[in-house]
C-alpha cells in the first residue's frame, strides 16, 4: 500500500528559522500598534470627562512602565514601517507609462514622505506648545 | 579520488517499510561538486535503492529541488563547499506528500498550475499555428521576470501558507498567472481573474516573501502576487464606482 508521507510546515512554521521568526515578529508588531491606538482613543474619551479623570489617565500613560511600553511600540512601529517601505518596490508595477521605475526611487520617496510628515508634525507640536 | 569526505544525512522513506528515517553516507568531497553529484555518487556506488529526481544538472529543468540543511534548494546548484564541514542534511521538499525517499508527489501543484491557464489565450484562436503576435521590448519587459519560472516548486516548500491551506494556489502558479495577464499578446485575463481573485488565490498570501528569497531564477513570486492584489483592489473599486462601465 502506497502511503505518501505528510510533511507540511504546519502552525509552528515561524519557529523553523530566523527568517520566518523575523516575519512573524514583524506581523506581531501590529498588536502593539493596536494597543497604542486603544490607549489614544481612551485618552480622547478621558479628555471629554472632568479634569481629574483626564490628569489621572495622563499620569498613568507617563508611568515608567508605560513609557517603556511606548518606546517598545514605537520601535516596533518604526521597524514595521521600514520593512514595509523596503518591500514596496516589488509590490508595485515595475513600469509606469512604459518606463521602468527604479526600486531605489520608490523606497526613497517613501522615506522622504515619512521624514516630511514627521518634520511637519514636530513643527506643529512645537508651535502648539509655544502658543 | 579525493582524500576529504563529507557526510550526507539523507531522508529515507519507503512507504511499505515503516516511518521515515535518516541514513548517513560518507561521500568524497570535491570543491566543484554539488549536492546532486554527491547523491548520484551514493546512488551509483553506495546504495542503489535511494530515490530522487533529477535531469538537466544545470538549473533549467527544476527537477532536483530538495531541502538542503533545511533550505529549499536546487541540489544541482547547492555546492558542497557552501555546507562544509558538514554533515549535510538532504530532505524532500516540505509541504509536499513524500512518495519515497526524496521524491515528492507534485500532482497537487500540477492541478493548481492548470487552473491558472499558464499559456497564451487568444479569443481569435482559429488553430492557425503559424499566427504571429508581435510585441515591443517594453511590453516584454513588463512580464519577463515572471516568465523565468522553471516550476521547481522551491517557493511552495518555502511558503508557510501552503503548509496550512491546502487549496492555496501558491506562489509559482500565481506568478505565472500574473506573467500571462501582463503579456500584451494574451486575452485570457478575465478567465484567470476568476481563479486568482478567489479566497484561495492571491488573498491568502500574507507576503512572508520567502518564496522570492529561495527562487533560483529571481522570479519574485511574492512581488507578482502583491501586484495582482493591487490590480484586483483597483479593479474592485473601479467597478464599484462605475457600475455602468462594462467589465473588461
Amino acid at each position: 500500500m502506497n502511503r505518501p508521507l505528510d510533511r507540511r510546515l504546519g502552525w509552528t512554521w515561524w519557529t523553523r528559522n530566523g527568517s520566518y521568526f523575523r516575519i512573524f515578529l514583524r506581523e506581531a508588531t501590529s498588536a502593539f500598534i493596536l494597543a497604542e491606538v486603544v490607549l489614544f482613543m481612551l485618552l480622547i474619551h478621558k479628555a471629554g470627562q472632568d479634569a481629574e479623570t483626564y490628569l489621572a489617565y495622563r499620569d498613568f500613560l507617563w508611568h515608567p512602565l508605560m513609557v517603556v511600553f511606548h518606546l517598545v511600540a514605537f520601535a516596533f512601529a518604526l521597524w514595521h514601517t521600514i520593512s514595509f517601505f523596503l518591500i514596496a518596490p516589488s509590490a508595485l508595477p515595475s513600469q509606469v507609462a512604459g518606463r521602468r521605475i527604479p526600486a531605489a526611487f520608490i523606497m526613497g520617496q517613501q522615506f522622504a514622505g515619512l521624514a516630511a510628515v514627521t518634520l511637519l508634525l514636530f513643527l506643529w507640536v512645537a508651535w502648539v506648545g509655544a502658543t | 579520488m579525493s582524500d576529504t569526505t563529507v557526510q550526507l544525512e539523507v531522508f529515507r522513506y519507503r512507504p511499505d517499510n515503516g516511518g521515515p528515517t535518516y541514513q548517513s553516507y560518507e561521500v568524497p568531497y570535491h570543491d566543484d561538486w554539488v549536492v546532486l553529484d554527491a547523491l548520484n555518487y551514493v546512488k551509483n556506488y553506495i546504495d542503489g535503492s535511494l530515490s530522487f529526481r533529477w535531469s538537466c544538472r544545470m538549473g533549467v529543468c527544476g527537477s532536483c529541488g530538495m531541502q538542503v540543511n533545511g533550505e529549499p534548494s536546487l541540489t544541482c546548484a547547492a555546492f558542497l563547499r557552501d555546507h562544509m564541514p558538514g554533515p549535510i542534511r538532504v530532505e524532500p521538499l516540505v509541504n509536499f506528500p513524500v512518495e519515497r525517499d526524496l521524491v515528492v508527489d507534485i500532482n497537487g501543484f500540477m492541478e493548481k498550475l492548470d487552473h491558472v491557464k499558464p499559456y497564451l489565450v487568444r479569443e481569435d484562436d482559429d488553430g492557425d499555428l503559424s499566427a504571429e503576435y508581435v510585441q515591443t521590448p517594453t511590453q516584454l519587459d513588463r512580464y519577463k521576470q515572471f516568465s523565468m519560472c522553471i516550476n521547481c516548486m522551491l517557493c511552495y516548500a518555502a511558503c508557510p501558507v501552503i503548509g496550512r491551506v491546502d487549496d492555496f494556489i501558491g506562489p509559482a502558479a500565481l506568478a505565472l498567472a500574473q506573467r500571462y495577464n501582463l503579456d500584451s499578446r494574451d486575452q485570457g485575463k478575465q478567465m484567470r481573474q476568476d481563479v486568482i481573485f478567489q479566497n484561495e488565490g492571491i488573498w491568502e498570501c500574507t507576503f512572508v516573501g520567502e518564496c522570492s528569497e529561495v527562487c533560483p531564477k529571481h522570479v519574485d513570486p511574492a512581488g507578482a502576487i502583491q501586484q495582482a492584489k493591487l490590480e484586483g483592489a483597483f479593479d474592485y473599486y473601479k467597478r464599484l464606482l462605475t457600475p455602468w462601465a462594462r467589465r473588461s
